[in-house]
């Protein structure tokens, strides 16, 4: 039972880093295509394209945390 | 770049939305707004040519300023920038974009060769025929060119007949039958193109656009008589609220009933106060500002969609057309106040 508790933590790890991985590829790359877009037209527009386009990022570090509370809180408790 | 528009003439990749659409919408923040057409109107024709000059203009009128002086140089420039800038959509597009924007531009070979057969029955210069070119569209524009410099419109119809598209032209026809054919055709097959997407927002510009076209028409055949060839030649199926038959009874009603029926259509209000008018001028010309009011308004939103393109090659269209009007009247020395009415702001 705790064998199976235990990849069931670690899947969901894994899950929560790779999903939002690649959610957060997807956001930035219809943002980086927008703001290369807008840029082409209005050279001004880099500034705020490039923040635009690293937003997307915090997703990622969200599915980290997920995954960090995963790994080190809850799986040692199920060990 | 090469003005000279074919499908071929593209590398037809996807459409990326998100490239697309925001650069579309860039473009769309430099056209003018109401305050420069107020600022325009208070100019004379060489100051409006300096002015757009040095704004999205730029390119064309240094370019044509060399040959060109005055309104001449105007219209060469308007013309030129909005090849430039259609053709620029093409480029960027990809291939759904691409399907759409060459179903709208197709309509600029209508125009062109319209204008050749009205230039080669009037006998005008070959010269002076292409002035009233656009070098956009489906046909390249050395083809056009080539039409305008045959002899007579019956060649033009000739050569014209070859291209499989065009084989149901007749050159023994009257010129304002070909040219009705030309509409009916263009309408027709771009419904067929696009029957599939019966509720899109651009199948219903297009058939508001088959309303207004047939409106001017019966108004015109009711105010100056019809035979049943007339109307069978002159009225094209499809439209968002008349279909033939509706348009049959429109043409033999009493002016009452012409007006109740049309009041039950968004165009009743824009006809209305016209109905009384001697000439059609002013209402075909509002019926107009109407339909591209309306392609303004319907074509917002859908941001993975083509609707920012359209809507931006409407807009496009409504500049140029803004700034020939007032450029035109200026020359013509009509007033501020009459030219402002024709804008479409």
């Amino acid at each position: 039972m705790a064998e199976l508790a235990v990849i069931v933590v670690v899947l969901s790890a894994a899950i929560s880093v790779a999903v939002t991985g690649f959610a957060a590829a997807w956001a930035e790359k219809h943002i980086g295509s927008a703001a290369v877009g807008a840029m082409t037209e209005k050279e001004e527009l880099f500034g705020k394209g490039l923040v635009l386009t690293v937003i997307p990022e915090t997703i990622v570090i969200f599915g980290l945390t997920v995954a960090l509370v995963l790994l080190f809180v809850v799986l040692p408790q199920v060990l | 770049m090469d003005s000279n528009v074919t499908f071929s003439n593209y590398i037809l990749e996807e459409t990326n939305y998100s490239y697309l659409n925001t650069r579309v919408r860039a473009m769309e923040s430099k056209v003018f707004k109401k305050d420069t057409y107020m600022k325009l109107l208070n100019m004379e024709v060489s100051q409006i040519a300096r002015y757009i000059g040095e704004y999205e203009y730029k390119e064309e009128i240094d370019s044509l300023s060399r040959e060109y002086r005055g309104i001449d140089l105007i219209e060469r420039a308007l013309n030129q920038n909005l090849a430039n800038t259609y053709n620029k959509i093409l480029e960027m597009g990809g291939k759904k974009a691409a399907t759409f924007a060459f179903a709208v531009l197709k309509r600029w070979d209508i125009h062109n060769i319209i204008s050749i057969l009205r230039g080669k029955f009037a006998e005008v210069s070959p010269k002076e025929i292409e002035k009233t070119l656009i070098p956009i569209g489906e046909l390249s524009f050395n083809y056009i060119l080539s039409l305008g410099n045959l002899s007579t419109y019956q060649e033009v119809i000739q050569k014209l007949k070859k291209l499989k598209e065009f084989s149901f032209l007749d050159e023994s026809k009257e010129i304002a039958d070909i040219e009705s054919e030309l509409y009916i055709n263009y309408y027709k097959n771009i419904l067929e193109k696009f029957h599939k997407n019966k509720k899109s927002v651009f199948v219903n510009f297009i058939k508001m656009e088959i309303d207004i076209t047939n409106l001017r028409n019966v108004m015109r055949m009711r105010r100056y008589g019809f035979t049943i060839e007339e109307e069978q030649k002159n009225v094209i199926d499809g439209g968002l609220y008349f279909d033939l038959e509706k348009l049959g009874k429109l043409l033999r009603h009493s002016n009452t009933e012409f007006l109740n029926e049309i009041k039950k259509t968004p165009y009743g209000q824009i006809i209305e106060p016209y109905v009384s008018e001697i000439t059609l001028f002013n209402v075909e010309e509002e019926l107009e500002k109407f339909l591209m009011g309306c392609a303004k308004k319907q074509f917002k939103g859908g941001h993975l969609t083509i609707i920012p393109v359209l809507h931006y090659i409407i807009s496009k269209k409504i500049e140029v057309e803004n700034i020939r009007k007032i450029s035109r009247g200026k020359a013509s020395n009509l007033e501020s106040k009459i030219i402002e009415q024709s804008l479409v702001i």
